[in-house]
C-alpha cells in the first residue's frame, strides 16, 4: 500500500534523507522513530507529497506521488504534528471542505458520528481560534479520517491531546489498521509505538539504522536482546551515552 | 524604551537584510532584482533630453501646486475613513512572537508602543526615499534630502495619527461607556473638521451650474475660507514640507509640521495612559460583577456560551473538487466584512442619485467619477486588500499540498476566489451609475448602443481584467514568497507603503503587458464590426475579455507547475 524505494531528500549540500526504503502493507502499522533532526518529518512530508524527493520513488496504493500525485493523495491522509486549519472555517465547514475535495458522497451521515467520536460535536460551529490546541488536533484528525483513507500517515498524533483523547486516538489507529489501512506512525512516545506498531523503522542522520519487526531487529542486533524498546532505540541511535550523561547529572 | 527592545529592532533589521542578500543567491531572485533595477533605471534615471522652458519656470512647481491642493483632501478622506470605520486594526498588531515574548515580559504598554513606532521608522524612511525617486522629475529644485525629510515627517505624523485612532477605537470597544467618554473630545474635533469641509463644499455647489470646471474651482476656493481653512490647517501643515517648492518654503513649513508631530506624540501617549486607566476601571468593574455572580450562584461562575449562528454557504459533497477552495475563500470574504466594503460604492451611487435628483449635471459628474473611479481603484487596489487566495493560503502550504488537486486547479481556484467578487462589485457599481445617468435629461442625446454593448461585454471583460491582476499578485507570492508579505492582512500601514508601491508598479507593468494582445483583439473586432455599434462594442469588449481569460488560464497552468514545485521552507 505504501512503498518507498531509495528515497533521498537534499537541501543544497545537506542530505536530510539518504536513500531509505520500506513498505507498509494493508493492516500494518509502521513506527518511524529517530532522534530530533533524524529526517522523520522530511520522510513523512515526502510521502504526503508536500516536498518532492530528490531521488527515489514513493508509491501510495500503486500511484507514484510525483507522477500521479492526485490519485496517490486521494488514497492518503496525512495528519501533521502541527494542525493546519483555516481561520475562517468552522469545525463542520472544515469537514464539508474535505468532503468535497475527496468526493465523500455520504459526508452528511459521516460527519456527526466522527465529531461525536472525537468529542467535537458541540463545537461544530466554532472557528479554530475558539478551539484549544487539543481540539484543533482532533479536528485535523477528523479531516484526515473523513474520507476513509487506505493509507494513514501520522506525525506525533497525540500532541496536545488530553489522556482520554490519547486513549481514543490509540483505539482509532488500531481500529483503522484492523480495517486494512496501512499506517505510518512517527512518535517520540515509544510506549505508543510499542503498543501499536507491527514493525519499526529507526532512522538517524537520514539513514536507516534498523527496520523490521521488533523480533527481526533483535535478531539482527543480538546484543539488544532482553532490553526495553527505549534502551534498544537509544543504543541503536547512539543516544545512550547522552542519556546516561543526563541521568548521571546530580 | 528598554535596551532589550532597541537590541531587538537592531538585530531583527540586520538579520532581515542578511536574509534578503542571501536570497539573491537564488537565480530567480537575482534575475528579478536585475530586471527591477533596469526598470527603475529606464523609467527614472535614464538621461533624457528636457525641453528648455524659455521663461525659466521650474517644471515641478505646477505639479507640486496641484498635488499640494489635492493631497490634504485625500488625507482628510483617509483619516475620516479611519475614524468612521473604527481604526486600522493593523496599527496595533503585533506578531505572534512579540505577543508570546514581549507581552508577558515586564514592559509597560508605553514601551511596547514605542517599540512599534521605532520598528516603523526605517520602512517609512525607505518609503519617503522611494517617493522622491519616483517623482524626482516633478519635484522642483528642493534638495532630495530635504524632500525625503519632509515626506518622512508627514508619514510619521500620519502613522502616529493612525496609531492614536486605533488606540481610541480599542479604548471605546474594550471599555464601553468609560472608554467612550475619553474619546468624545477626539470625535468632536473630527466632527468639526469634517463638518466644516462638507459645509464649504456644499456651499459651492451652485457654481457647478456654470460648468464643472467652475464648480471645482469654487469648491477649492471655499476650502481656503474659515471655518474650512481652519479645519484643514493641520492637514495642510502636515503636508507642507513634503510639497514645498523651495528651500525657504521648506524651512518655513517645517516648524508647524514638527509641532504637529510633537502634538501627535503627546496625544498617542496620553491616549495610551487613558487606555491603561480605563482598563483598570474595567477590571475593577468586572471583579465586582464576578463577586456578585458568585454571591448569587453559591461560588460558581457560569460562563455563557459565546457561539452564535454563523452564516454559511452551501457546498455539495460531490462535484469539481477545486470548487471547495473557492467556497472556502468566499466564506473568508463574507466573514472578513470585505463584501460590505465592496458594496459601498454601489450604495453611494444610489444615495447620490436620490440626494442630487434636482442637480443633474453634478449628479452626472459624480456618477461617472464614481463608476470609473471604483472600477480603477478596485482593479488596482482590490487585489491588495482582498487576499483570500494563495497569499493567505501559502501559510498553509503543507495542507494545500496534501489535497488531491493538480497545481493548476489550486491556482485557478485561488485566482477565481478574488477576481469573481471584485468583478461583480465593479459591474454592480457600473450598472447603478449607468441607470442613474439614464435618468438625466442629457441621456436622450447618448448612443444607447455603446452603453448596452458595454453592459453586455462588461462581465467577461471585468472578470478577465481582475483575473489578470489577481493572477499577477498570486504569481508574485508563489514565485517570490520572500518578497511578498503572506497572510490575510499583508503588509499594512504607512510604514509598508513603500512595499505596496513597489508591488503596484510591478502589477501595473505586468498588466500593461498582459493587455497588449486583448487590446489588439478588441480593436480588430471593433473595427470589423463598426457599422453596428452595439455589436461592435459588445464583441470588442467580450473578445478582449475572452483573450484575457485565455491568458489567465494558460498562465495558471504554468503557475500550477510552480505550485507543485514550491516547498514549505521556501515560503518560510
Amino acid at each position: 500500500m505504501i512503498d518507498v524505494r531509495s528515497l533521498t531528500k537534499q537541501y543544497g549540500t545537506f542530505t536530510a534523507v539518504d536513500g531509505i526504503s520500506f513498505d507498509v502493507q494493508p493492516g500494518e502499522v509502521l513506527g518511524l522513530v529517530g532522534p530530533n533532526g533524524a529526517g522523520k518529518t522530511t520522510t513523512l512530508r515526502a510521502l504526503a507529497g508536500i516536498i518532492a524527493p530528490s531521488a527515489g520513488t514513493v508509491q501510495i496504493a500503486g500511484h507514484d506521488i510525483r507522477t500521479d500525485g492526485v490519485a496517490a493523495k486521494r488514497a492518503l491522509a496525512f495528519i501533521p504534528d502541527e494542525p493546519h486549519l483555516f481561520d475562517h472555517l468552522t469545525v463542520e465547514e472544515h469537514l464539508r471542505f474535505i468532503a468535497r475535495l475527496y468526493g465523500v458522497a455520504d459526508a452528511e451521515a459521516r460527519v456527526a458520528p466522527l465529531l461525536d467520536e472525537l468529542e467535537l460535536l458541540d463545537r461544530r460551529r466554532s472557528l479554530p481560534t475558539e478551539l484549544s490546541r487539543g481540539m484543533k488536533q482532533k479536528l485535523a484528525i477528523a479531516c484526515g479520517l473523513l474520507h476513509d483513507p487506505r493509507a494513514l500517515v501520522l506525525d506525533e498524533p497525540l500532541t496536545g491531546l488530553d489522556p482520554a483523547g490519547m486513549r481514543r486516538m490509540r483505539a482509532t489507529i488500531a481500529a483503522r489498521a484492523r480495517g486494512g489501512v496501512a499506517v505510518i506512525l512517527s512518535s517520540h512516545l515509544l510506549t505508543l509505538v510499542e503498543e501499536l506498531c507491527t514493525k519499526l523503522f529507526i532512522i538517524r542522520h537520514g539513514r536507516c539504522v534498523a527496520y523490521g519487526t521488533i523480533a527481526e531487529i533483535i535478531a539482527a542486533h543480538p546484543e539488544q536482546a532482553g532490553r526495553s524498546l527505549e534502551e534498544v532505540f537509544l543504543s541503536l541511535t547512539g543516544e545512550s551515552e547522552t542519556a546516561r550523561g543526563v541521568d548521571a547529572t546530580p | 524604551m528598554t535596551g532589550a527592545l532597541w537590541y531587538l529592532v537592531a538585530t531583527t533589521t540586520r538579520n532581515q537584510w542578511r536574509a534578503r542578500i542571501a536570497r539573491l543567491r537564488s537565480p530567480r531572485y537575482a534575475i528579478a532584482l536585475l530586471l527591477g533595477l533596469a526598470y527603475f533605471w529606464f523609467f527614472y534615471f535614464r538621461p533624457q533630453r528636457t525641453a528648455h522652458d524659455p521663461l525659466g519656470a521650474d517644471p515641478g512647481t505646477g505639479f507640486l501646486s496641484a498635488v499640494g491642493t489635492a493631497a490634504p483632501l485625500l488625507i482628510v478622506l483617509y483619516t475620516a475613513w479611519t475614524w468612521i470605520f473604527g481604526g486600522d486594526r493593523t496599527a496595533l498588531a503585533f506578531t505572534e512572537a512579540e505577543v508570546s515574548l514581549l507581552f508577558p515580559a515586564p514592559l509597560t504598554r508605553r514601551a511596547l508602543i514605542g517599540y512599534k513606532l521605532l520598528k516603523a521608522q526605517l520602512p517609512m524612511l525607505f518609503t519617503a526615499a522611494l517617493w522622491v525617486v519616483l517623482m524626482r522629475r516633478n519635484l522642483g529644485s528642493l534638495s532630495p534630502a530635504l524632500r525625503v525629510l519632509g515626506i518622512y515627517v508627514m508619514f510619521t505624523t500620519l502613522n502616529l495619527h493612525r496609531l492614536g485612532a486605533a488606540l481610541v477605537h480599542a479604548n471605546t470597544v474594550a471599555h464601553g461607556a468609560r472608554g467612550g467618554r475619553r474619546t468624545v473630545l477626539a470625535l468632536v474635533v473630527f466632527a468639526f473638521v469634517l463638518g466644516s469641509i462638507a459645509w464649504a463644499l456644499w456651499s459651492a455647489r451652485g457654481a457647478f451650474h456654470a460648468g464643472v470646471g467652475n464648480g471645482l474651482r469654487a469648491a477649492l476656493a471655499a476650502l481656503h475660507v474659515p471655518p474650512a481653512s481652519v479645519a484643514m490647517y493641520p492637514f495642510t501643515a502636515c503636508l507642507a514640507p513634503a510639497f514645498a517648492a523651495t528651500a525657504s518654503a521648506w524651512w518655513q513649513a517645517m516648524g508647524p509640521a514638527v509641532v504637529l508631530l510633537a502634538l501627535h506624540v503627546w496625544w498617542v501617549l496620553r491616549t495610551d495612559a487613558a487606555f491603561e486607566e480605563s482598563a483598570v476601571e474595567a477590571s475593577a468593574a468586572l471583579a465586582r460583577h464576578l463577586a456578585a455572580l458568585r454571591g448569587r450562584q453559591g461560588g460558581v461562575v457560569q460562563i455563557a456560551p459565546s457561539k452564535g449562528v454563523r452564516r454559511t454557504l452551501p457546498l455539495a459533497p460531490v462535484g469539481a473538487p477545486a470548487v471547495a477552495i473557492v467556497w472556502k475563500n468566499l466564506l473568508w470574504l463574507m466573514r472578513s466584512g470585505a463584501v460590505r466594503g465592496m458594496l459601498i460604492p454601489a450604495v453611494l451611487a444610489v444615495v447620490l442619485a436620490v440626494m442630487l435628483n434636482g442637480e443633474p449635471e453634478i449628479l452626472a459628474v459624480l456618477l461617472i467619477a464614481l463608476g470609473v473611479g471604483t472600477t480603477t481603484m478596485l482593479l488596482l487596489f482590490g487585489p491588495i486588500t482582498l487576499r483570500n487566495d494563495l497569499r493567505s493560503d501559502l501559510l498553509h502550504l503543507p495542507l494545500l499540498k496534501t489535497l488531491p488537486l493538480h497545481g493548476r486547479q489550486v491556482v485557478l481556484a485561488q485566482v477565481t476566489s478574488g477576481a469573481f467578487p471584485v468583478a461583480a462589485a465593479q459591474y454592480l457599481t457600473a450598472v447603478v451609475s449607468l441607470v442613474g445617468l439614464y435618468g438625466l435629461p442629457m441621456a436622450a442625446k447618448w448612443n444607447g448602443g455603446v452603453v448596452i454593448g458595454g453592459i453586455v461585454a462588461a462581465p467577461v471583460l471585468l472578470l478577465g481584467l481582475n483575473g489578470t491582476t489577481f493572477l499577477i499578485h498570486n504569481a508574485m507570492a508563489l514565485l517570490f514568497p520572500g518578497w511578498v508579505k503572506l497572510g490575510e492582512h499583508g503588509a499594512g500601514g504607512i510604514e509598508a507603503m513603500g512595499q505596496s508601491m513597489m508591488t503596484l508598479l510591478v502589477v501595473v507593468f505586468c498588466l500593461a503587458l498582459a493587455l497588449l494582445l486583448p487590446a489588439v483583439t478588441g480593436a480588430a473586432l471593433f473595427f470589423a464590426l463598426r457599422l453596428h455599434l452595439l455589436v461592435a462594442v459588445a464583441m470588442a469588449g467580450a473578445g478582449a475579455g475572452v483573450v484575457l481569460l485565455a491568458q489567465c488560464y494558460t498562465l495558471s497552468a504554468l503557475l500550477g507547475g510552480a505550485f507543485e514545485r514550491v516547498e514549505p521552507q521556501q515560503v518560510g
